[in-house]
């Protein structure tokens, strides 16, 4: 039975080496072989620091959207409304107004 | 035959620590940045493309009173009757009628804005930006407020 769990998982392994199932453990790396245990411990490494990277990416981009959405966005609402009045008053994208628009009927007296 | 992590050295570990800090450090500024960038006031709404066309069309009226300074730009995102003496009596109701539906335009807009990005709490800063862009945009000639006085541009 021991025998089974041990072969089972590189984690049972972890576990049972710090017991009394040195032999088995022995036994065991043999079977798999000395390198496969090596990279075993690398891919557990790289899992675990994958999986930190994930979290902390997940935090980071929470903060910031939580960040962005308390802090009123300057330069967006600029660019908005650059865009707005360029609309409004028929300007040419982003240039000085130099011409009037086409039609303005309505003259006042001076 | 052991399996756990008792081979490295505690430089090893620190080393190791170091470059993780460093690394996440790193992920959290560009994180934030890619953000940043992103962020874009939404302006494309149906409510908004509706007070933009209203305004559209009275600035072919309020042209001619921006040139001839009838009707100067606020600082604080609206338009004011500067001079009503350059329009015939007859027309000074007409004008300041046009003012008004100018003005209830401009409220309509920064909140239209304001409320299309999901914050309506926004409209006042929308608005105090607008002023600014609205002054910065005007024409030679126009009245426009800068930091209080009324200055012809």
């Amino acid at each position: 039975m021991c025998w089974d769990a041990c072969s089972a998982s590189p984690t049972v392994i972890v576990k049972l080496s710090s017991n009394k199932c040195k032999l088995l453990d022995i036994i065991t790396a043999a079977r798999r072989g000395l390198r496969l245990k090596r990279t075993d411990l690398k891919k557990h490494a790289a899992a675990r620091w994958a999986r930190d990277s994930l979290w902390l990416l997940a935090i980071a981009g929470l903060c910031s959207c939580v960040t962005i959405n308390i802090y009123f966005p300057a330069a967006a609402a600029e660019k908005a409304a650059d865009k707005v009045i360029d609309e409004i008053w028929q300007l040419p994208a982003s240039t000085n107004p130099a011409s009037p628009p086409p039609a303005v009927n309505q003259a006042p007296a001076p | 035959m052991n399996i756990t992590r008792t081979d490295s050295s505690l430089y090893q570990r620190a080393a190791r620590f170091v470059r993780y800090l460093g690394f996440s450090a790193l992920l959290l500024v560009f994180t934030a940045m890619i953000a940043q960038a992103a962020v874009d006031l939404d302006v494309n709404t149906t409510a908004v493309a509706a007070v933009k066309a209203s305004m559209q069309n009275r600035h072919q009226q309020l042209f001619a009173h921006y040139q001839s300074g009838a009707v100067g730009l606020a600082s604080d995102g609206f338009v004011v009757v500067k001079d009503a003496s350059m329009v015939p009596l007859s027309q000074r109701s007409a004008l300041a009628a046009l003012v008004k539906d100018e003005n209830a335009d401009r409220v309509r807009l920064y909140q239209g804005i304001a409320t299309a990005n999901g914050h309506p709490e926004w409209q006042g800063e929308i608005q105090r930006t607008f002023g600014q862009r609205w002054i910065d945009k005007a024409q030679a000639g126009w009245w426009v407020q800068r930091e209080g006085q009324w200055v012809k541009k």
